[in-house]
């Protein structure tokens, strides 16, 4: 077996939340050593957030922190004293990235200024990621999941024209910020490794990780300037029909059949004859708001309604029609696709338990994307990582520990064997 | 910065990506210096990735809903194909060549590309690969030190592997369309996001980073299967992580969070909304500040998140009562100013006109030579040593034919000919295609 790609890197990881821990854990997936650093007493916030098992709150059950830290070592670091930031400093002088996710100016209030940390270390890449980038008259604003889908997204695009406008399923623009993050990372370290132009600093701004998004908001910013025009909410423009969500026997489909396709959406209805049909023909016929409706209502949901959800995507695909059915997560967890392509894995946790867990976002020809361990404890690796990266002896342990500058794992003697 | 030096320098990609998600993921290496090669037919015509149509009509154009159209001032002008606000978006920095693949003439060059390239990225439906003969097994007999990353709806194996699909079909069948969407209505009310072209684009550039790094340990290429839908599945990993834990079933939850009280309100002004978050005590009592409602910051029935968050929909009306008798902008700096987590829906001429985003330089003057100056995005970060940088404008359809073919595949004059002869050389579609 060949090695994970990132295997020979190291990140020192100060992220909480999501958007960071996203990052750091594509990187521990594929291979890099990521020792994340948290807080005394809670650790990273998403410890308190659920869904915990039968919704009792603990600090080593919560199901997003599981899902965020998979492959990453925990060391419990008070970085609010001076021998906090000192080992901190340790760490990172066999490093070679930095990402955290501090309000933008609290690094430099800690003693931590990634401009003179890039000083005293000239190849570390350090990555910060915050809600409107370290720089601008928003940088101090704050921020949450709905409204930087609001302010950076395509939401006022998103719902209905007469109802209120949508964010998205749960809290997509955090993680693809850590997506985002982890590439920018990437490219950076890889400048340093390949081109010999040592560290730097990457800035990562959620909001505009939403306005650089192919989810339609990138391209309808140009087609603002281009056409002087704003966008709206409703059915896509210009895509003609059928297109967008409608009813079958036993639940919803989503099909993309018109314009263009809408050959396609004939020949499946068996009325090729359609195509050419001047009420309904590509260009003008698709723009025509009544024919879409005569075409719905006498050919469209007649043929939809008597069919299950995959009779018809099955149908469609058979058409090269671009049809998927609405599945609920229930539905998506036994589909037989992930099922044959064996995505969820099972994690065993000392503390939570077995559960099944989303997979690799990617599949290579070699099996770059390993569970190496679990998420880790809260001050699981406290210990490990310090003897093992900066030879610190049980005393010095000790004493750091007595002087509340780190904190080594509640479950390390009793109850769990690790 | 003079002498400024990108990561992908001297790293060539073949670039077959059609629609988004692949030509957004190939962006990212072109910014960062790799030479994308597009790859494109002047016999054969995608839909929706140089336009819908080919050729579509300038009445067709005007009869769009407002918004709707992505053409500069809505005219497809004498090459529709080099003018779409959807392809150029993307199209920075990136090469074209014109070749018909489905010729032994055509296969020949593609070959020889193959020969000379690190990197071959495509989006295609499964099987329109194989049809060409392109196949990894093959492609990696040309060249063993390729990296081919294949994306697609589904993935390249299993019984679905054939699924046609946009982001949109991918966020249907894993779950993304069941969880967003009114809560008082059935699905039909979801958006038609296609989240999904996003994550995969970004996903290609971070594969591509790696396999590069792994190609100089192993000395090999490789082969990356990327499923749209799998990309995007761990970014809904609260509800699956609650159904693996707990059984529960997401369902549409519209603008609300369970850890939170949220939503979008309305305000004055036409088709103007701001969303506010009130995710901890201080923000409740900073809202109320806002507000001017000082002796609701001390009422007992909102006094706690579980509280407030049973009287949900009392406090959207109260919110709501509020701001809309307010601009979106006004209330976005009072609310700000008082610390309370909000944002405007921002239109894209306000966007256009946001001072965060122009003291971020956030958008960048770019000229093409057939639609003039524009505001474009620049990209999803900035990095201190890697400025977002346009070294060309967004690419015309086989415009570098002359550079791919004399001196990328160093053809002979007479072989060129032949090729321009057969008529695959152009920068125009073929005048059969609509």
């Amino acid at each position: 077996m060949s090695d994970q790609p990132l295997s020979d890197i190291r990140v020192i990881d100060l992220t909480q939340y999501i958007a960071g821990p996203y990052c750091t854990k594509l990187l521990a997936d594929f291979g890099a050593d990521v020792i994340k650093i948290e807080r005394p007493g809670g650790g990273d916030l998403a410890r308190r957030l659920g869904p915990f098992p039968g919704d009792v709150p603990h600090s080593e059950k919560s199901g997003l922190f599981l899902h965020l830290n998979t492959n990453k070592r925990s060391v419990v670091l008070n970085l609010k004293t001076s021998e906090g930031t000192d080992v901190l400093r340790s760490l990172l002088s066999g490093a070679d990235i930095l990402v955290e996710s501090f309000r933008p100016g609290e690094m430099a209030r800690l003693g931590l200024d990634p401009a003179d940390l890039q000083q005293t270390y000239p190849n570390l890449v350090i990555t910060s990621i915050s809600n409107f980038g370290q720089t601008g008259p928003y940088r101090d604003y704050k921020a949450s999941e709905i409204t930087l889908f609001a302010m950076g997204g395509r939401m006022s695009r998103s719902g209905l024209p007469d109802r209120y406008p949508l964010k998205l399923g749960g809290n997509h623009v955090q993680y693809q910020a850590g997506n985002c993050a982890a590439m920018a990372t990437l490219f950076a370290w890889y400048a340093g490794r390949y081109k010999g132009i040592g560290g730097q600093h990457v800035d990562i701004a959620i909001f505009e990780t939403q306005l650089a998004s192919y989810n339609s908001r990138m391209p309808y910013l140009l087609a603002y300037a281009y056409t002087g025009e704003r966008g709206t909410r409703g059915e896509p423009g210009g895509g003609g029909y059928p297109s967008g969500y409608y009813p079958c026997a036993d639940g919803y489909i989503h099909i993309t059949g018109g314009g263009a396709f809408f050959p396609r959406s004939a020949a499946l209805l068996g009325r090729p004859e359609l195509a050419t049909d001047p009420r309904f023909a590509p260009p003008l016929g698709q723009l025509n708001r009544q024919s879409k409706e005569e075409f719905e209502i006498t050919l469209w949901l007649p043929w939809l309604l008597e069919r299950t959800r995959s009779e018809v995507v099955e149908t469609a695909q058979s058409y090269e029609l671009l049809c998927g059915a609405v599945y609920s997560i229930d539905e998506v967890v036994q589909n037989p696709q992930l099922t044959a392509r064996e995505y969820f894995v099972d994690i065993d946790h000392p503390v939570s338990g077995t559960f099944r867990y989303p997979g690799a976002p990617i599949m290579p020809s070699e099996p770059w994307w390993r569970l190496r361990r679990p998420a880790p404890l809260l001050g699981q690796h406290t210990g490990e990582v310090l003897t093992e990266l900066l030879g610190a002896s049980a005393e010095e342990l000790a004493r750091l520990e007595e002087r509340g500058v780190i904190t080594s794992s509640a479950y390390s003697n009793e109850r769990v064997s690790l | 910065m003079a002498g400024q030096v990108y990561p992908l320098e001297g790293i060539r990609v073949i670039d077959i990506t059609v629609v988004w998600a692949g030509p957004y993921g190939t962006m990212f290496l072109a910014d960062m210096g790799a030479e994308v090669i597009r790859v494109e037919s002047i016999n054969i015509f995608p839909s929706s990735s140089r336009g819908q149509f080919a050729r579509p009509s300038k009445e067709a154009e005007a009869r769009r809903d407002y918004g709707a159209s992505v053409y500069p001032n809505r005219d497809p002008g004498e090459r529709p194909w080099n003018r779409p606000a959807t392809f150029n978006a993307h199209a920075r920095n990136k090469y074209s060549m014109t070749a018909n693949l489905t010729t032994p003439e055509g296969k020949d060059v593609f070959r020889r590309l193959v020969e000379v390239s690190d990197v071959f990225v495509e989006n295609n439906a499964v099987g329109s690969m194989e049809r060409l003969g392109f196949t990894y097994p093959v492609l990696s007999q040309w060249n063993p030190r390729l990296i081919a990353i294949s994306a697609t709806g589904q993935g390249r194996t299993g019984p679905w592997a054939h699924y046609r699909g946009y982001g949109s079909q991918s966020e249907a069948l894993m779950g993304h369309s069941s969880v967003m969407g009114y809560p008082d209505m059935d699905p039909s009310g979801a958006p038609g996001s296609v989240a999904t072209d996003a994550t995969t684009g970004v996903t290609i550039a971070l594969a591509t980073v790696m396999a590069l790094h792994q190609r100089e340990k192993t000395g090999k290429g490789i082969f990356i299967d990327l499923s749209m839908s799998e990309t995007f599945i761990p970014h809904l990993g609260e509800h699956f992580m609650d159904y693996f834990i707990n059984q529960r079933v997401a369902g549409a939850l519209g603008n609300r969070d369970p850890n939170l009280v949220q939503g979008c309100y309305r305000c004055l002004g036409e088709d103007e909304w701001i969303a506010i978050t009130i995710g901890a005590d201080d923000h409740w009592q900073a809202l109320c500040q806002a507000m001017e409602q000082p002796e609701m910051a001390k009422d007992p029935r909102f006094a706690t998140m579980s509280a407030r968050q049973e009287r949900h929909d009392e406090i959207d009306q109260i919110i709501e009562a509020w701001t809309s008798q307010h601009a979106p902008y006004d209330l976005f700096h009072k609310l700000q100013n008082e610390g309370v987590p909000s944002g405007p829906v921002m239109h894209e001429d306000q966007v256009h006109s946001d001072p965060h985003v122009r003291a971020r330089e956030f958008l960048v003057p770019i000229t093409h030579p057939e639609i003039g100056t524009h505001d474009y995005p620049s990209t999803v970060f900035k990095a201190s040593k890697l400025p977002f940088k346009v070294r060309k404008p967004p690419v015309r359809l086989g415009e570098d034919n002359d550079y791919v073919y004399r001196e990328v595949l160093k053809l002979t004059e007479a072989e060129y000919d032949h090729l321009k002869t057969l008529g695959q050389i152009g920068m125009d579609y073929d005048p059969s295609i609509r």
